[in-house]
């Protein structure tokens, strides 16, 4: 096996890196979505009453109720989301000579603050890190998207990272 | 034509009738209830403005946001399994007075009356409404008919459902 090695990127694709790509604000959180999330994650288990119980929520550390990390604000939107247009960055790794076959190359989540029945989510995504590296048969293509989504008083809720490999 | 058989209707069964047999309610109404609602309802189209544009709603004659008429607000309650089959005690009464009968969806009738809207909460109550049997043209029919009546918290009468079961003693 050949020991991997980082490649050079082209000014083009560098100058992607921290470059917004997407910016969703949600709907209100209502108190009943985040008791259906809670239904749904704890089925057929009653939830936490955290989640759902106002009255036992308010003598807990976090003061009322609160969602599950894993929490979507996004869901159901009236209208439906204008997806990331990745054709330029596709563009230039392909000029690079990458084809554009990909893995999911994982990813990772920080829960900050936590979302409560009345915020307002806003989700910010940039491109954190492009680089490229040799894989034993193929160079590799790694973008790094970052996700930081604050609440309606600007405090970060979570930030979460994904990899995506192309190759 | 020959009656072959007979349905007895229970006296248990019959003490039901008008009663209150149980007593839901709902979780507040959200504004996000019934969007969601309206998004299923009306997918893959766009649902109407008055069910999430609380600005557009308020200019219309009902003066802001309103819930599809299907809208079911006792769904997702913690503590009830589906929303759409309220508990109630006539249930098992039914299923043993029904042991043996073959059953047919007799159909459902609904009459809907105020409008909800985010933060009403609704209590729905359920009774016997009718239970009679019927000499069908080859076997004896049982129809039994629920009541469902909903208000919401300030009184106003929200929905009438009816829903009739038709249990047939043979098999068609």
């Amino acid at each position: 096996m050949t020991q991997s090695k980082d490649i050079p990127i082209t000014p083009g694709l560098k100058a992607y890196i921290g470059r917004e790509i997407s910016r969703y604000h949600s709907q209100p959180i209502a108190l009943s979505d985040i008791r259906k999330w809670a239904i749904a994650v704890y089925w057929p288990e009653t939830p936490p009453r955290l989640y759902w119980d106002a009255d036992y929520a308010k003598k807990t550390r976090f003061g009322g109720v609160i969602a599950p990390e894993d929490f979507n604000p996004f869901g159901w939107p009236v209208e439906k989301p204008k997806q990331m247009d990745f054709s330029d960055i596709y563009a230039e790794l392909k000029k690079m000579g990458n084809s554009l076959n990909v893995l999911n190359g994982g990813g990772g989540a920080q829960f900050l603050t936590p979302m409560r029945p009345g915020d307002v989510i806003t989700s910010v995504t940039i491109i954190d890190d492009i680089y490229y590296r040799q894989g034993t048969k193929w160079p590799m293509s790694f973008i790094i998207r970052k996700t930081t989504w604050t609440n309606q008083k600007d405090e970060t809720v979570r930030i979460s990272t994904n990899t995506q490999i192309n190759y | 034509m020959t009656l072959q058989q007979e349905i007895r209707v229970s006296d248990e069964l019959k003490t039901w009738l008008g009663k209150e047999a149980a007593r839901h309610t709902s979780p507040p109404v959200s504004e996000a209830d019934i969007r969601k609602c309206a998004i299923a309802v009306y997918w893959p189209e766009m649902p109407p403005r008055l069910y999430w544009d609380a600005d557009y709603a308020e200019k219309t004659r009902y003066g802001g946001i309103v819930a599809p008429e299907v809208f079911n607000p006792f769904a997702w309650s913690i503590g009830i399994v589906s929303g759409a089959f309220l508990p109630d005690p006539i249930s098992p009464i039914l299923q043993r007075a029904g042991k043996g009968l073959n059953w047919l969806n007799g159909g459902n009738r609904d009459e809907f009356h105020a409008p909800m809207r985010p933060g009403d909460v609704i209590t729905s109550v359920t009774s016997l409404d009718d239970v009679h049997t019927r000499q069908g043209g080859r076997f004896p029919m049982l129809f039994f008919t629920k009541k469902y009546v909903w208000t919401n918290h300030r009184g106003e009468l929200v929905k009438v459902s009816r829903q009739t079961s038709i249990g047939v003693l043979g098999t068609p």
